[in-house]
């Protein structure tokens, strides 16, 4: 079973390193990167971060205010290329690996996989796996690449940056559990993109509703905000994981009730796909 | 007599409610170990819905059915099964090589034979020179081979072949029969879906005829295609003359020296042969009278149907 399971994601793999987008969001993951060190190398910022430390150490002793105000500055410099690496993410990561599963679906493709001695439920969960591993090769590769390109230029080696590689692939590992349900269900890799990304923006609009219903605080609730409740629930929140990056990269505490929540929901919408998938004819 | 493959009512309809199609109506069979079995049938017959029953592809919605021991469509039953779907599709950024190594790996073949069963079963189709060209440059003929080398991957037991030949050129064709004969000569069930009727009468050993989801006739290719009581008779040709006196009651006609005659009983057939010996005419051969299969398949399912079909 071990080896069939193996089989699969490295046929995943295979298939992603012939896809160009994979090919392509590493190339471009590799040129920010690039970017970052020539920005962190070049004269002008040099020159303004020495004349930082240089401010912060006069007098012989640490300025506790220039001090703060440069770590502020890289903290938010983590948050930010944290935040736009999650919506990186999770727009090519949908986009290049939902043709994993719809791949398999085509006429002609799935009698010949069907009628091999292996579990349906093998092949939904190996091609899961299989893209949400090669989505995480590539976070990590941004993340720790971006980080060390950063911290040797700073001098500062923001550990807590490292834990946005996990916000990040859990956002994305939710969302994809809807991309392959939809997959399963319509076989359609346009309208699985299409559900995949708006899910994230959706999830962006309910913790808008979430955000301003605190601000407002009435007694009575209206009934968008039910509704912002009941899909807050439904589907992956994905903001929730950035939310959860901000706090990590700035020392806040980390919520783990979304966490928890959006493990159970991917649990769920993969579990949905097993069965749908078993219970189809092809 | 051991059984690879029966089915017992098998039946399946698409969709619920009154809108809902029969696809098969009970289709029963007994496929022999060791035997080439072939199912024909026009357009929408049933028979590839019945393959795809048979691996669990489709689920049926009535009768049972065991492959080998085990039910249909179970694991145990695939690990012993070799198919080769009709329109089949393999990852275009593959090689050969890489195709085989993939579904071999799916098939449950162990690391340590696997590398073996590709050198053996490339070799067996014709392939081994293109095994590492990428599955996208190879043109339709190749592609069929190919997928006969993935059905053999893992050395079933029993091969279910959708339309093997179809795209082949008639070198090919050859060729795919002989693997086909040298795999039962090896003891392997061979079970194929075939439009090419001559192919089929030329390497089956047993026949179904579908039509409308049900089973219409099943035989032996000889039986099928035996014309009952028909028989052609070949006498030296200075007896033609008297010959044809004597089989007055049943002659039919005479082409080429071969008188066609028409017994209602072998003892009516016996009864003549006695007459002829006894007026000393030398019989030198008496052989039943056959139609082809494409005959009989005509007769069977009607123009109409074909026309309906395609």
């Amino acid at each position: 079973m071990l080896k069939k399971f193996f089989a699969i994601i490295e046929e995943t793999y295979r298939e992603a390193i012939a896809r160009k987008t994979i090919v392509g969001f590493f190339i471009f993951s590799t040129l920010i990167i690039l970017i970052a060190f020539f920005v962190f190398q070049s004269s002008t910022v040099k020159d303004a971060m020495s004349k930082m430390q240089q401010t912060n150490m006069q007098g012989g002793k640490p300025n506790i205010a220039t001090d703060m105000i440069m770590v502020s500055v890289l903290d938010i410099f983590w948050t930010v290329v944290s935040v736009m690496l999650y919506f990186m993410t999770v727009c090519v990561g949908v986009f290049a690996t939902t043709g994993f599963i719809t791949s398999q679906m085509e006429k002609g493709t799935i009698d010949l996989l069907l009628s091999k001695p292996v579990p349906r439920w093998l092949y939904i969960i190996g091609r899961y796996i299989g893209s949400v591993s090669i989505i995480l090769l590539e976070v990590i590769w941004f993340v720790v690449g971006m980080w060390c390109v950063v911290s040797l230029s700073t001098g500062t080696w923001h550990v807590a940056f490292l834990a946005s590689i996990f916000f990040i692939i859990l956002g994305f590992a939710g969302i994809y559990s809807v991309v392959v349900l939809i997959s399963v269900l319509s076989r359609s890799s346009a309208l699985s993109i299409v559900i995949g990304i708006g899910l994230y923006f959706i999830s962006l609009l309910i913790a808008g509703a979430k955000g301003i219903e605190k601000l407002v605080s009435t007694e009575s609730k209206s009934t968008l905000s039910y509704i912002a409740d009941v899909l807050y629930y439904i589907f992956p929140q994905t903001s929730d994981m950035s939310g959860n990056m901000k706090n990590a990269i700035l020392g806040n505490p980390i919520e783990w009730m979304p966490v928890a929540l959006i493990l159970g929901l991917t649990t769920v919408y993969i579990s949905i796909s097993v069965y749908t998938f078993n219970k189809k004819q092809f | 007599m051991e059984f690879a493959l029966t089915t017992d009512s098998l039946a399946k309809r698409f969709g619920t409610g009154p809108t809902s199609v029969p696809a098969l109506q009970g289709v029963s069979i007994s496929v022999q170990r060791g035997e080439i079995y072939s199912l024909l049938g026009p357009n929408g017959a049933g028979k590839t819905t019945f393959i795809k029953c048979l691996l669990g592809i489709v689920y049926p919605t009535g009768g049972i059915g065991n492959i080998l021991g085990f039910p249909l469509g179970s694991i145990k039953a695939k690990e012993k099964i070799g198919y080769l779907p009709e329109n089949h599709r393999y990852p275009l950024h593959l090689t050969g090589e890489q195709v085989l190594n993939y579904f071999g790996k799916l098939s449950g073949v162990k690391h340590a034979t696997l590398k073996t069963r590709i050198d053996e079963t490339l070799g067996l189709v014709g392939m081994s020179e293109w095994r590492n060209m990428k599955v996208r440059k190879y043109s339709k003929g190749m592609m069929q081979r190919l997928g006969l080398a993935q059905a053999l991957i893992n050395d079933p037991d029993l091969i279910v072949l959708d339309e093997p030949t179809d795209g082949v050129d008639p070198v090919g064709r050859k060729e795919i029969r002989d693997v086909l004969t040298h795999l039962k000569d090896q003891g392997k069930t061979v079970f194929l879906n075939s439009h090419l009727l001559s192919e089929v009468e030329r390497i089956s050993d047993r026949v179904a005829i579908m039509r409308q989801g049900t089973v219409i006739t099943e035989g032996s290719v000889e039986s099928l295609t035996s014309k009952k009581n028909q028989y052609e008779i070949r006498v030296e040709s200075s007896s033609i003359e008297p010959a044809k006196v004597i089989l007055s009651t049943v002659y039919k006609d005479e082409v080429e020296g071969l008188i066609h005659a028409e017994f209602m009983s072998t003892e009516e057939l016996n009864s003549a042969i006695d007459k002829l010996r006894r007026q000393g005419i030398l019989i030198e051969s008496l052989i039943p009278k056959r139609s082809s299969l494409e005959d009989l398949f005509i007769e069977l399912i009607g123009t109409s149907d074909l026309h309906r079909a395609n």
